[in-house]
Protein backbone atom coordinates (compact mmCIF):
# COMPACT_ATOMS: atom_id res chain seq x y z
CA UNK A 1 0.00 0.00 0.00
CA UNK A 2 1.12 3.48 -0.76
CA UNK A 3 2.57 5.36 2.20
CA UNK A 4 0.26 8.28 1.58
CA UNK A 5 -2.79 6.07 1.64
CA UNK A 6 -1.52 4.47 4.79
CA UNK A 7 -1.13 7.83 6.46
CA UNK A 8 -4.56 8.91 5.33
CA UNK A 9 -6.26 5.74 6.51
CA UNK A 10 -4.51 5.81 9.87
CA UNK A 11 -5.47 9.46 10.35
CA UNK A 12 -9.11 8.49 9.88
CA UNK A 13 -8.65 5.77 12.51
CA UNK A 14 -9.50 3.08 10.01
CA UNK A 15 -8.79 -0.09 11.89
CA UNK A 16 -8.03 -2.15 8.81
CA UNK A 17 -5.50 0.37 7.54
CA UNK A 18 -3.97 0.56 10.99
CA UNK A 19 -3.53 -3.19 10.91
CA UNK A 20 -1.83 -3.01 7.52
CA UNK A 21 0.44 -0.27 8.83
CA UNK A 22 1.26 -2.41 11.86
CA UNK A 23 2.00 -5.52 9.83
CA UNK A 24 4.17 -3.56 7.43
CA UNK A 25 6.47 -1.95 9.98
CA UNK A 26 6.34 -4.29 12.95
CA UNK A 27 9.35 -6.43 12.00
CA UNK A 28 11.72 -3.54 11.35
CA UNK A 29 10.70 -1.65 14.47
CA UNK A 30 10.88 -4.75 16.62
CA UNK A 31 14.36 -5.64 15.39
CA UNK A 32 15.55 -2.06 15.71
CA UNK A 33 14.32 -1.93 19.29
CA UNK A 34 15.81 -5.35 19.97
CA UNK A 35 19.28 -4.08 19.00
CA UNK A 36 19.05 -1.46 21.75
CA UNK A 37 17.02 -3.17 24.42
CA UNK A 38 18.25 -6.77 24.04
CA UNK A 39 15.76 -8.03 26.60
CA UNK A 40 12.71 -9.46 24.81
CA UNK A 41 10.05 -8.06 27.14
CA UNK A 42 11.65 -4.62 27.26
CA UNK A 43 11.68 -4.68 23.47
CA UNK A 44 7.97 -5.52 23.42
CA UNK A 45 7.17 -2.64 25.76
CA UNK A 46 9.09 -0.20 23.58
CA UNK A 47 7.35 -1.43 20.43
CA UNK A 48 3.92 -0.91 22.03
CA UNK A 49 4.85 2.63 22.98
CA UNK A 50 6.24 3.34 19.51
CA UNK A 51 3.12 2.17 17.68
CA UNK A 52 0.79 3.95 20.10
CA UNK A 53 2.67 7.18 19.58
CA UNK A 54 2.94 6.75 15.83
CA UNK A 55 -0.76 5.98 15.33
CA UNK A 56 -1.90 8.78 17.60
CA UNK A 57 0.35 11.40 16.02
CA UNK A 58 0.23 10.29 12.42
CA UNK A 59 -2.20 13.14 11.66
CA UNK A 60 0.62 15.59 12.38
CA UNK A 61 3.16 13.74 10.24
CA UNK A 62 4.35 15.60 7.18
CA UNK A 63 4.92 13.26 4.31
CA UNK A 64 8.16 14.06 2.47
CA UNK A 65 8.49 11.33 -0.04
CA UNK A 66 9.19 7.62 0.03
CA UNK A 67 11.02 6.44 3.10
CA UNK A 68 10.11 9.45 5.20
CA UNK A 69 7.49 7.48 7.12
CA UNK A 70 9.96 4.71 7.92
CA UNK A 71 12.59 7.22 8.97
CA UNK A 72 10.04 8.90 11.23
CA UNK A 73 9.18 5.59 12.83
CA UNK A 74 12.86 4.74 13.30
CA UNK A 75 13.46 8.07 15.03
CA UNK A 76 10.56 7.45 17.42
CA UNK A 77 11.85 3.95 18.13
CA UNK A 78 15.40 5.07 18.88
CA UNK A 79 14.20 7.85 21.15
CA UNK A 80 11.95 5.50 23.07
CA UNK A 81 14.75 2.95 23.39
CA UNK A 82 17.14 5.54 24.84
CA UNK A 83 14.44 6.70 27.24
CA UNK A 84 13.74 3.16 28.33
CA UNK A 85 17.43 2.40 28.78
CA UNK A 86 17.91 5.47 30.96
CA UNK A 87 14.90 4.51 32.99
CA UNK A 88 16.20 1.02 33.70
CA UNK A 89 19.59 2.21 34.86
CA UNK A 90 21.77 5.17 34.04
CA UNK A 91 24.37 4.50 31.44
CA UNK A 92 27.86 5.50 32.51
CA UNK A 93 30.37 6.28 29.81
CA UNK A 94 34.00 6.37 30.65
CA UNK A 95 35.68 9.23 28.91
CA UNK A 96 38.95 8.16 27.39
CA UNK A 97 41.39 9.40 24.84
CA UNK A 98 40.10 8.85 21.36
CA UNK A 99 42.96 6.78 20.16
CA UNK A 100 42.50 4.78 17.03
CA UNK A 101 43.46 1.28 17.83
CA UNK A 102 44.50 -1.06 15.07
CA UNK A 103 42.01 -3.83 14.54
CA UNK A 104 42.45 -7.04 12.80
CA UNK A 105 39.61 -9.16 11.82
CA UNK A 106 40.23 -12.47 10.33
CA UNK A 107 38.23 -13.37 7.35
CA UNK A 108 35.27 -15.52 8.17
CA UNK A 109 31.64 -15.60 7.48
CA UNK A 110 29.52 -13.21 9.46
CA UNK A 111 25.81 -13.59 9.46
CA UNK A 112 23.04 -11.44 10.87
CA UNK A 113 22.31 -13.80 13.65
CA UNK A 114 25.89 -13.62 14.83
CA UNK A 115 25.75 -9.83 14.74
CA UNK A 116 22.65 -9.84 16.86
CA UNK A 117 24.24 -12.23 19.31
CA UNK A 118 27.35 -10.09 19.61
CA UNK A 119 25.28 -6.98 20.13
CA UNK A 120 23.23 -8.68 22.83
CA UNK A 121 26.35 -9.56 24.74
CA UNK A 122 27.95 -6.16 24.36
CA UNK A 123 27.82 -3.72 27.32
CA UNK A 124 24.92 -1.31 27.04
CA UNK A 125 27.09 1.80 26.61
CA UNK A 126 29.06 0.33 23.74
CA UNK A 127 26.00 -1.11 22.16
CA UNK A 128 24.04 2.13 22.28
CA UNK A 129 26.78 4.20 20.70
CA UNK A 130 27.61 1.54 18.12
CA UNK A 131 23.97 1.22 17.10
CA UNK A 132 23.56 4.98 16.84
CA UNK A 133 26.72 5.59 14.91
CA UNK A 134 27.42 2.49 12.88
CA UNK A 135 23.92 1.21 12.12
CA UNK A 136 21.68 4.25 12.34
CA UNK A 137 24.29 6.72 11.11
CA UNK A 138 24.07 9.42 13.74
CA UNK A 139 27.00 11.76 14.10
CA UNK A 140 29.03 12.01 17.26
CA UNK A 141 27.52 15.43 17.94
CA UNK A 142 24.03 14.05 17.66
CA UNK A 143 24.95 11.08 19.82
CA UNK A 144 26.46 13.39 22.40
CA UNK A 145 23.23 15.39 22.45
CA UNK A 146 20.98 12.36 22.69
CA UNK A 147 23.00 10.65 25.39
CA UNK A 148 24.02 13.87 27.11
CA UNK A 149 27.69 13.08 26.89
CA UNK A 150 30.67 14.68 25.23
CA UNK A 151 31.80 13.93 21.71
CA UNK A 152 34.97 12.34 22.93
CA UNK A 153 32.96 10.00 25.10
CA UNK A 154 30.93 9.01 22.11
CA UNK A 155 34.07 8.35 20.09
CA UNK A 156 35.74 6.31 22.76
CA UNK A 157 32.65 4.22 23.32
CA UNK A 158 32.48 3.49 19.63
CA UNK A 159 36.11 2.38 19.51
CA UNK A 160 35.57 0.08 22.41
CA UNK A 161 32.49 -1.34 20.78
CA UNK A 162 34.39 -2.11 17.62
CA UNK A 163 37.20 -3.71 19.53
CA UNK A 164 34.71 -5.80 21.40
CA UNK A 165 33.05 -6.96 18.19
CA UNK A 166 36.33 -7.93 16.60
CA UNK A 167 37.45 -9.82 19.65
CA UNK A 168 34.18 -11.65 19.71
CA UNK A 169 34.39 -12.52 16.06
CA UNK A 170 37.95 -13.73 16.38
CA UNK A 171 37.03 -15.74 19.43
CA UNK A 172 34.23 -17.41 17.62
CA UNK A 173 36.48 -18.31 14.77
CA UNK A 174 39.12 -19.71 17.03
CA UNK A 175 36.51 -21.87 18.83
CA UNK A 176 34.94 -22.85 15.57
CA UNK A 177 31.46 -21.31 16.31
CA UNK B 1 39.73 -4.10 8.44
CA UNK B 2 39.08 -0.42 8.82
CA UNK B 3 36.57 0.76 11.24
CA UNK B 4 34.44 2.24 8.59
CA UNK B 5 34.32 -1.05 6.80
CA UNK B 6 33.30 -2.87 9.93
CA UNK B 7 30.55 -0.36 10.49
CA UNK B 8 29.43 -0.64 6.87
CA UNK B 9 29.47 -4.42 7.05
CA UNK B 10 27.27 -4.50 10.09
CA UNK B 11 25.00 -1.82 8.74
CA UNK B 12 24.45 -3.49 5.41
CA UNK B 13 23.89 -6.89 6.89
CA UNK B 14 21.29 -5.59 9.30
CA UNK B 15 19.50 -3.43 6.76
CA UNK B 16 19.45 -6.14 4.15
CA UNK B 17 18.17 -8.69 6.57
CA UNK B 18 14.93 -9.93 5.04
CA UNK B 19 14.41 -12.96 7.21
CA UNK B 20 10.85 -13.41 8.43
CA UNK B 21 9.62 -13.25 11.97
CA UNK B 22 10.58 -16.16 14.13
CA UNK B 23 8.09 -17.94 16.31
CA UNK B 24 8.75 -15.76 19.31
CA UNK B 25 8.36 -12.60 17.25
CA UNK B 26 5.05 -13.79 15.80
CA UNK B 27 3.61 -14.40 19.27
CA UNK B 28 4.90 -11.06 20.41
CA UNK B 29 3.35 -9.34 17.40
CA UNK B 30 -0.21 -10.39 18.29
CA UNK B 31 0.41 -9.50 21.90
CA UNK B 32 1.56 -6.03 20.93
CA UNK B 33 -1.42 -5.49 18.58
CA UNK B 34 -3.89 -6.38 21.32
CA UNK B 35 -2.30 -3.90 23.67
CA UNK B 36 -2.50 -0.94 21.35
CA UNK B 37 -5.10 1.61 22.49
CA UNK B 38 -5.39 3.78 19.44
CA UNK B 39 -8.63 2.39 18.11
CA UNK B 40 -10.96 4.94 19.66
CA UNK B 41 -11.92 7.64 17.26
CA UNK B 42 -10.19 10.86 18.00
CA UNK B 43 -12.08 14.06 18.20
CA UNK B 44 -15.44 12.38 18.32
CA UNK B 45 -17.81 13.75 20.82
CA UNK B 46 -19.58 10.95 22.58
CA UNK B 47 -22.80 12.68 23.24
CA UNK B 48 -24.49 9.72 24.83
CA UNK B 49 -21.60 9.28 27.28
CA UNK B 50 -21.79 12.91 28.32
CA UNK B 51 -25.57 12.67 28.62
CA UNK B 52 -25.25 9.51 30.72
CA UNK B 53 -22.73 11.17 33.03
CA UNK B 54 -24.88 14.28 33.40
CA UNK B 55 -27.98 12.20 34.08
CA UNK B 56 -26.09 10.12 36.60
CA UNK B 57 -24.86 13.25 38.36
CA UNK B 58 -28.36 14.72 38.40
CA UNK B 59 -29.90 11.56 39.76
CA UNK B 60 -27.13 11.18 42.27
CA UNK B 61 -27.45 14.76 43.35
CA UNK B 62 -31.23 14.54 43.65
CA UNK B 63 -31.03 11.32 45.63
CA UNK B 64 -28.46 12.86 47.92
CA UNK B 65 -30.65 15.92 48.44
CA UNK B 66 -33.66 13.72 49.16
CA UNK B 67 -31.75 11.73 51.73
CA UNK B 68 -30.48 14.87 53.38
CA UNK B 69 -33.94 16.43 53.44
CA UNK B 70 -35.69 13.29 54.63
CA UNK B 71 -34.52 13.76 58.17
CA UNK B 72 -35.49 17.39 58.13
CA UNK B 73 -38.91 16.48 56.78
CA UNK B 74 -39.42 13.90 59.51
CA UNK B 75 -38.62 16.50 62.16
CA UNK B 76 -40.97 19.01 60.58
CA UNK B 77 -43.68 16.42 60.40
CA UNK B 78 -43.21 15.64 64.09
CA UNK B 79 -43.38 19.34 64.95
CA UNK B 80 -46.54 19.67 62.92
CA UNK B 81 -48.17 16.74 64.69
CA UNK B 82 -47.17 18.13 68.07
CA UNK B 83 -48.62 21.51 67.17
CA UNK B 84 -51.79 19.87 65.95
CA UNK B 85 -52.19 17.94 69.18
CA UNK B 86 -51.53 21.02 71.24
CA UNK B 87 -54.14 22.91 69.24
CA UNK B 88 -56.66 20.14 69.78
CA UNK B 89 -56.00 20.21 73.52
CA UNK B 90 -56.42 23.96 73.63
CA UNK B 91 -59.61 23.72 71.60
CA UNK B 92 -61.03 21.19 74.01
CA UNK B 93 -60.12 23.36 76.96
CA UNK B 94 -61.71 26.36 75.39
CA UNK B 95 -64.88 24.48 74.59
CA UNK B 96 -65.02 23.17 78.15
CA UNK B 97 -64.52 26.68 79.44
CA UNK B 98 -67.25 27.94 77.14
CA UNK B 99 -69.65 25.26 78.35
CA UNK B 100 -68.79 26.00 81.93
CA UNK B 101 -69.25 29.72 81.47
CA UNK B 102 -72.54 29.20 79.72
CA UNK B 103 -73.71 27.03 82.55
CA UNK B 104 -72.67 29.68 85.04
CA UNK B 105 -74.56 32.31 83.14
CA UNK B 106 -77.60 30.10 82.98
CA UNK B 107 -77.38 29.54 86.70
CA UNK B 108 -77.04 33.22 87.32
CA UNK B 109 -79.98 34.09 85.17
CA UNK B 110 -82.05 31.53 86.93
CA UNK B 111 -81.07 32.90 90.21
CA UNK B 112 -83.66 35.51 90.97
CA UNK B 113 -84.03 35.17 94.63
CA UNK B 114 -82.65 38.19 96.29
CA UNK B 115 -80.36 37.79 99.13
CA UNK B 116 -81.44 39.11 102.37
CA UNK B 117 -79.15 41.70 103.67
CA UNK B 118 -79.17 41.68 107.34
CA UNK B 119 -77.45 44.26 109.27
CA UNK B 120 -78.47 46.49 112.07
CA UNK B 121 -76.25 49.29 110.97
CA UNK B 122 -78.41 51.42 108.87
CA UNK B 123 -77.96 54.76 107.48
CA UNK B 124 -80.53 57.05 108.91
CA UNK B 125 -81.52 58.42 105.55
CA UNK B 126 -82.74 55.18 104.29
CA UNK B 127 -84.87 54.25 107.16
CA UNK B 128 -87.67 56.50 106.14
CA UNK B 129 -87.55 55.80 102.52
CA UNK B 130 -88.75 53.12 100.37
CA UNK B 131 -86.41 51.90 97.78
CA UNK B 132 -87.55 49.48 95.24
CA UNK B 133 -85.15 47.07 93.94
CA UNK B 134 -86.04 45.84 90.57
CA UNK B 135 -85.81 42.24 89.85
CA UNK B 136 -83.84 43.03 86.84
CA UNK B 137 -80.86 40.83 86.33
CA UNK B 138 -78.06 42.12 84.21
CA UNK B 139 -76.33 39.22 82.57
CA UNK B 140 -74.20 41.41 80.41
CA UNK B 141 -71.33 43.43 81.66
CA UNK B 142 -72.49 46.54 79.94
CA UNK B 143 -75.98 46.93 81.11
CA UNK B 144 -78.19 49.15 79.05
CA UNK B 145 -78.32 52.60 80.53
CA UNK B 146 -81.57 53.14 82.35
CA UNK B 147 -82.33 56.42 83.82
CA UNK B 148 -85.43 56.95 85.69
CA UNK B 149 -86.43 60.22 87.07
CA UNK B 150 -89.03 60.18 89.70
CA UNK B 151 -90.58 62.86 91.61
CA UNK B 152 -91.33 61.88 95.10
CA UNK B 153 -92.65 64.99 96.61
CA UNK B 154 -89.79 67.28 95.89
CA UNK B 155 -87.19 64.69 95.94
CA UNK B 156 -85.75 63.68 92.64
CA UNK B 157 -84.09 60.41 92.34
CA UNK B 158 -82.10 59.77 89.22
CA UNK B 159 -81.04 56.32 88.44
CA UNK B 160 -77.82 55.95 86.56
CA UNK B 161 -76.48 52.75 85.01
CA UNK B 162 -74.36 50.70 87.25
CA UNK B 163 -72.90 47.26 87.21
CA UNK B 164 -75.25 44.40 87.77
CA UNK B 165 -75.78 43.85 91.40
CA UNK B 166 -74.28 40.74 92.71
CA UNK B 167 -76.51 40.65 95.67
CA UNK B 168 -80.06 41.47 95.99
CA UNK B 169 -80.87 43.55 98.95
CA UNK B 170 -83.90 43.04 100.99
CA UNK B 171 -85.18 45.56 103.31
CA UNK B 172 -86.21 44.03 106.59
CA UNK B 173 -87.90 45.91 109.29
CA UNK B 174 -86.42 45.27 112.73
CA UNK B 175 -88.63 44.03 115.49
CA UNK B 176 -88.15 47.23 117.40
CA UNK B 177 -90.36 48.91 114.89
CA UNK B 178 -88.21 51.71 113.99
CA UNK B 179 -90.59 53.16 111.51
CA UNK B 180 -91.47 56.75 112.18
CA UNK B 181 -93.68 59.27 110.73
CA UNK B 182 -92.63 60.36 107.40
CA UNK B 183 -91.35 63.83 107.34
CA UNK B 184 -91.11 66.28 104.63
CA UNK B 185 -87.72 66.07 103.01
CA UNK B 186 -85.81 69.21 103.59
CA UNK B 187 -83.79 69.05 100.39
CA UNK B 188 -83.56 67.51 96.96
CA UNK B 189 -81.47 64.46 97.03
CA UNK B 190 -79.77 63.03 94.08
CA UNK B 191 -79.05 59.45 94.68
CA UNK B 192 -76.48 58.05 92.34
CA UNK B 193 -76.02 54.39 91.92
CA UNK B 194 -79.02 53.68 93.99
CA UNK B 195 -82.08 51.88 93.01
CA UNK B 196 -85.26 53.78 92.44
CA UNK B 197 -87.59 53.68 95.36
CA UNK B 198 -91.23 54.19 96.00
CA UNK B 199 -92.91 56.68 98.15
CA UNK B 200 -94.21 55.00 101.23
CA UNK B 201 -97.95 55.18 101.46
CA UNK B 202 -98.39 53.73 104.82
CA UNK B 203 -96.37 52.65 107.65
CA UNK B 204 -94.43 49.68 106.97
CA UNK B 205 -92.01 47.58 108.73
CA UNK B 206 -88.63 47.77 107.13
CA UNK B 207 -85.34 46.39 107.95
CA UNK B 208 -82.45 48.15 106.42
CA UNK B 209 -79.22 46.43 106.46
CA UNK B 210 -75.74 47.65 105.99
CA UNK B 211 -75.95 47.99 102.31
CA UNK B 212 -78.50 50.72 102.67
CA UNK B 213 -80.60 49.15 100.05
CA UNK B 214 -84.09 48.40 101.07
CA UNK B 215 -86.80 46.36 99.57
CA UNK B 216 -90.43 46.74 99.78
CA UNK B 217 -92.17 44.01 101.64
CA UNK B 218 -95.14 42.20 100.33
CA UNK B 219 -97.52 44.31 102.39
CA UNK B 220 -96.54 47.39 100.58
CA UNK B 221 -98.79 48.43 97.85
CA UNK B 222 -97.26 49.69 94.73
CA UNK B 223 -97.25 53.37 94.50
CA UNK B 224 -95.18 54.96 91.88
CA UNK B 225 -93.80 52.84 89.13
CA UNK B 226 -90.45 53.44 87.65
CA UNK B 227 -90.47 55.42 84.53
CA UNK B 228 -87.67 54.86 82.19
CA UNK B 229 -86.71 57.89 80.21
CA UNK B 230 -84.15 56.04 78.15
CA UNK B 231 -85.53 52.96 76.44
Amino acid sequence: MNEKLLIEGCSKMDRKVQRVFFDLYYRDIFRLARRYMVNFHDTEDVVIIVFNKALKNITHFEYRGDGSLKKWLNTITINECIKALKKVRPIYYKEELSVELPVKLDNHLIDVELIHKILEKMPVGYRTVFNLYAIDEYSHSEIAEILNVSRNTSKSQLLKARKYIINELNQKKSYGT
Amino acid sequence: MEHNKLDALFRNMIRNDDTGLNEQEIISKENVWNQLDVFARKGRFHFWKVAAVVLFLLLGGTSWMMIMQQEKFALLQQDFLNAKNALAIIENKLSETTVSKNNNLTALSDKKEPETITSTKLQKEYIEKLIYVHDTIWTEKNAPPIENIKFVRDTIFIKVPTTAPTKWAKLEVPETNMAKKQKQPSKVEFVFGKKPFKKPIQKNNFIINDSGIVEKTEKQSDGLTPISIFN
